[in-house]
């Protein structure tokens, strides 16, 4: 009434669309950019998972080849504190090999510290530490899992990032903080401090 | 260049459409759900495969620990980590006898495996070792 009095010439033709329509299609897109949403998430996250995994699978992989084979070589193993053991009387030219670990930094280095032949890194995904413990008979390379319930920094690596944690877990979640562990026995010598 | 969004009852039907139809929704719809039922299970199928590898790889470090056990003459046992990541794994020990390739003696095969979770996805991981000679090992998936 009020449209014809203000446009008398021009003819009541409706634009746009009816209210319910218009919320249908709002109902609809909404769905769509949801569903959509998720599965490009559920895409994002698999694919940082494959990668972690990958990373974790390889590193073990490495790193108990070497100890094994080391372990061979010299016999028995001597844990000398969590953070460093070592393989005496690998042979002549090359001594002795040191291992060491930094949180999820692992590196091996062979023949004299000083002046080593040779070092080798082994580098976990982030959030996963190593630590050597020194049992009856054995030394224990113990890899211990982040905890799920802490974000670590996402690039990753125990190397450049040595895991720092960037968001801790609550206090309250502590106790259901502890991740998983993987653990490596190897012959120990006589045997080291704890 | 404005023609086509210029409101004009002589144009064809084409140029004076704004928005989407209902129906286009729809079509819509149903094509990402088609995308999404091919997807999921293409990651749920990854999924299964990095945990068998993960699987695979664990055991293997496991059965390694074992075997110093063993070599030790100690009866080996599923340790508590691997449990903890895998409550229903068993192990088993079984003899393989000496042959014409192999005279060195009988031999000790352990053998982990997940009966529940088998079927045909992981498979059993095997060392078998010969522990007199203390020689050669092989693990075999």
């Amino acid at each position: 009434m009020m449209r014809r009095r203000l446009f008398p010439g021009r003819a009541d033709r409706r634009r746009g669309g009816l209210f319910p329509i218009v919320l249908i299609q709002i109902l609809i897109t909404g769905m769509l950019l949801t569903v959509g949403g998720l599965c490009l998430h559920t895409a994002l996250r698999s694919d940082r998972q494959e990668r972690q995994s990958g990373l974790l699978l390889r590193t073990l992989t490495r790193l108990e080849h070497q100890l094994r084979a080391d372990e061979r070589e010299s016999g028995a193993v001597t844990a000398a504190s969590v953070s460093e053991m070592s393989f005496a009387n690998l042979s002549a030219e090359r001594g002795t090999a040191t291992w060491r670990t930094d949180r999820g930094f692992v590196e091996r280095i062979e023949g004299d510290l000083s002046s080593p032949n040779s070092r080798e890194n082994y580098v976990f995904p982030a959030g996963y530490s190593v630590e050597f413990v020194s049992e009856p008979g054995v030394v224990v390379v113990r890899i211990r899992e982040g905890s799920p319930l802490v974000k670590y920094r996402e690039a990753g690596s125990g190397g450049l990032a040595r895991n720092a944690v960037v968001v801790p877990a609550a206090e309250a979640f502590q106790g259901g903080a502890v991740g998983r562990m993987i653990e490596i026995r190897l012959r120990g010598g006589d045997g080291g401090e704890q | 260049m404005l023609r086509p969004f210029i409101m004009n009852t002589d144009m064809p039907l084409l140029s004076r459409r704004r928005g989407l139809l209902n129906i286009e929704l729809l079509v819509a719809a149903a094509v990402l759900g088609m995308a999404i039922s091919l997807l999921l299970p293409g990651m749920q199928a990854a999924s299964r495969v990095r945990q068998a590898r993960q699987f695979e790889v664990l055991a293997r470090v496991e059965l390694n620990n074992l075997r110093s056990a063993a070599e030790a003459a100690a009866t080996p046992q599923l340790s508590a980590w691997f449990l903890t990541r895998y409550p229903d794994a068993e192990l088993s020990i079984s003899a393989v006898p000496g042959s014409e390739l192999w005279p060195a003696g009988a031999g000790v095969r352990l053998s982990i495996s997940r009966p529940e979770t088998d079927r045909g996805r992981a498979a059993p991981v095997s060392l078998v070792f010969w522990p007199v000679s203390g020689g050669r090992s092989g693990a075999t998936p």
